[in-house]
């Protein structure tokens, strides 16, 4: 028969079109796990090491082992240490950029607590009522999401050139960019339910406006506020783009630490470093996962 | 009455506030700091012509010249070129390389597939300057690919790559690999995949099933991945500050502007033509995968 010929022919075809759609998927998702593992690995690995053969790090000169930039004490580091590994590396980071990450764990803190309150009365504001220029705002706060860091930098320092150098201006930045995730996480939980059925019944049953926020609003919004601060605090602490124009000498954050580390020290030492940041963010953005799912694809909106 | 119709504006207030305070008035005070003529900031300047110097500060008109320049000073423009090119190329090469995990994630059961979802979300914590130190240990000068080439075939393999454009355009993709498996992950979830089968069915060629049916299908969630990885690969200045040696991108000429120039007008006029281009094609192309969305799962 021609026409089954026909059709066998096309399953057959259309069979081999999808294995060899099969072997791409899967060789890409290979490549995928390979090429995020493998740096992360080496990465931890260098915190460790006293072993010179991988002296990738050190931007400039790439080039072999070489002493922790303020020398003395840590210059001698792989003769003082017996064995392959040391923490050395971590407390010499711990020692030369502790205050870095002391700043960058109290800005998250600081952007969590005035974004709660930005996003819990806001987010309400936006729901709850309608008003002119509302599709207008909730655009305004998604703009940050697409605007790059270096033009927010420089906006900033052009408007408030005089308290740069505080960590003010830092803070700033931090909030723009941090504002999104807990709007969204917080509309998108209000609108997901009928909410404010349930703040009338109450309202009607007499209770007050604070009653109704303390026993109805907040603990509906449990969930969204703990992963809202979870991305903020991923966020803020990742912070790059626009906070390396915004910092100084003085008011270093972590990522900008960084640079300097990659700029200055050994490979071990940046790797350390590394480390560190990477240790605090892997166990957030797990939470993250874990929680809720939708979450981590808002966040990769962000630039 | 009239108190009740105030209501959402004491909700809305705060954050009001802070978006002006931080977004919008910054934002338009830097369009108009970019319209202002460059201050002849040299040291000689300022010492002979200080009453000049004084007036001129007084008043200064506006102009265009410095939006002007973005794109027609040579250097600036190749660098906005170099920038939306890798920008573009960036986009494509990552819906290439993650629209098949896309589909294993939507479409396959598998063991570990909790574990490679994680996996594949971890560059999303990071920001550019890591990004770039993981370059440089991987395709550095005396990176991990290079090394265990050179190890196996004798041959280093993308020694040194890091520092260059197309070491550049790695780590941009590497950087994308959540956001741009993630967002075409939800698009194909939302997917009808039995009208594939119809159109072979009905005896469309697998090129006609592709190209009528597939792919007008697919493209929402191309434009919606593109429209987040190029506002990603624009904007993104860690990278570029660590890595790029010889080319310059957009972002990186603006923090130079600022610091080894110190023309800060003509940073804040780059940033400008930065921000609008990159929020403008963002805005537009979400807004066409999303209206598409709509059209594409209307039953």
């Amino acid at each position: 028969m021609p026409t089954d010929a026909g059709s066998a022919e096309i399953t057959q075809r259309s069979r081999r079109r999808r294995s060899l759609w099969s072997i791409y998927s899967i060789a890409a998702s290979l490549v995928i796990v390979f090429v995020v593992l493998t740096p992360l690995l080496i990465c931890l690995w260098g915190s460790f090491t006293t072993i010179s053969t991988m002296g990738a790090a050190s931007t400039h000169s790439g080039a072999g082992w070489s002493a922790p930039g303020s020398a003395g004490t840590f210059g001698a580091g792989s003769r003082d240490t017996e064995g392959p590994l040391t923490l050395l590396w971590y407390k010499y980071v711990f020692d030369v950029y502790g205050h870095t990450l002391l700043l960058s764990l109290k800005l998250a803190a600081l952007c969590i607590v005035i974004t709660i309150v930005l996003g819990v009365f806001g987010g309400y504001g936006v729901v709850r009522y309608n008003f002119p220029g509302k599709l207008l705002l909730e655009e305004l706060i998604l703009v940050p999401l697409s605007l790059p860091g270096i033009s927010v930098a420089v906006a900033l320092i052009g408007t408030y050139g005089m308290i740069r150098g505080s960590t003010l201006i830092i803070l700033f930045g931090h909030l723009l960019y941090t504002l999104p995730f807990m709007f969204q996480s917080v509309t998108n939980t209000l609108r997901s339910y009928n909410f404010f059925e349930l703040e009338r019944a109450a309202a009607g049953l007499g209770a007050n406006w604070y009653q109704r926020l303390r026993y109805i609003l907040l603990p509906n919004l449990k969930h969204a506020l703990i992963i809202g601060s979870l991305l903020v605090f991923t966020i803020s602490l990742g912070e790059f783009n626009a906070s390396f124009l915004l910092t100084t000498p003085i008011t270093l954050t972590l990522p900008a630490a960084l640079y300097d580390s990659y700029t200055n020290d050994s490979f071990q030492v940046s790797s350390a470093a590394t480390s560190i940041f990477i240790i605090v963010v892997i166990p957030v953005l797990l939470a993250i996962q874990f929680i809720g799912g939708r979450e981590m694809h808002e966040m990769g909106q962000a630039a | 009455m009239k108190l009740k119709s105030l209501a959402p504006l004491f909700y809305v207030l705060p954050l009001l506030v802070v978006l002006v305070a931080v977004l919008i008035y910054p934002l338009a005070d830097m369009a108009y700091q970019g319209a202002l003529p460059q201050q002849e900031e040299g040291l000689g300047a300022a010492v002979a012509g200080g009453e000049a110097a004084a007036t001129k500060a007084g008043w200064r008109s506006i102009t265009y010249r410095n939006y002007v320049a973005v794109f027609t000073d040579p250097f600036l423009r190749s660098t906005l070129q170099l920038s939306l090119t890798l920008a573009v190329l960036v986009s494509l090469l990552s819906i290439v390389l993650c629209m098949g995990p896309a589909w294993l994630l939507v479409r396959k059961q598998f063991r570990g597939k909790r574990a490679f979802r994680v996996i594949l979300t971890l560059p999303m914590a990071f920001s550019g300057i890591i990004i770039g130190f993981l370059a440089v240990i991987m395709i550095g000068r005396i990176g991990f690919v290079p090394e265990v080439t050179r190890w196996l075939f004798g041959v280093p393999v993308g020694q040194g790559l890091a520092y260059g454009v197309i070491g550049l355009s790695l780590a941009y993709i590497w950087f994308q690999i959540p956001r741009a498996t993630l967002t075409l992950e939800s698009a194909i979830r939302k997917f009808d995949w039995d009208l594939e089968s119809a159109a072979r069915g009905l005896g469309a060629s697998p090129w006609q099933a592709f190209r009528y049916v597939l792919l007008p299908l697919l493209m929402p969630a191309i434009v919606s991945t593109i429209a987040v990885t190029f506002a990603v690969s624009m904007g993104s200045f860690g990278v570029a500050l660590l890595l790029l040696k010889k080319a310059s991108v957009l972002p990186l000429e603006i923090y130079n502007q600022v610091y080894a120039n110190l023309a800060f007008e003509m940073a804040a006029a780059m940033s400008v033509v930065l921000a609008v281009i990159t929020v403008g094609v963002n805005y537009t192309l979400r807004r066409y995968g999303e209206r598409n969305y709509v059209y594409a799962h209307a039953d």
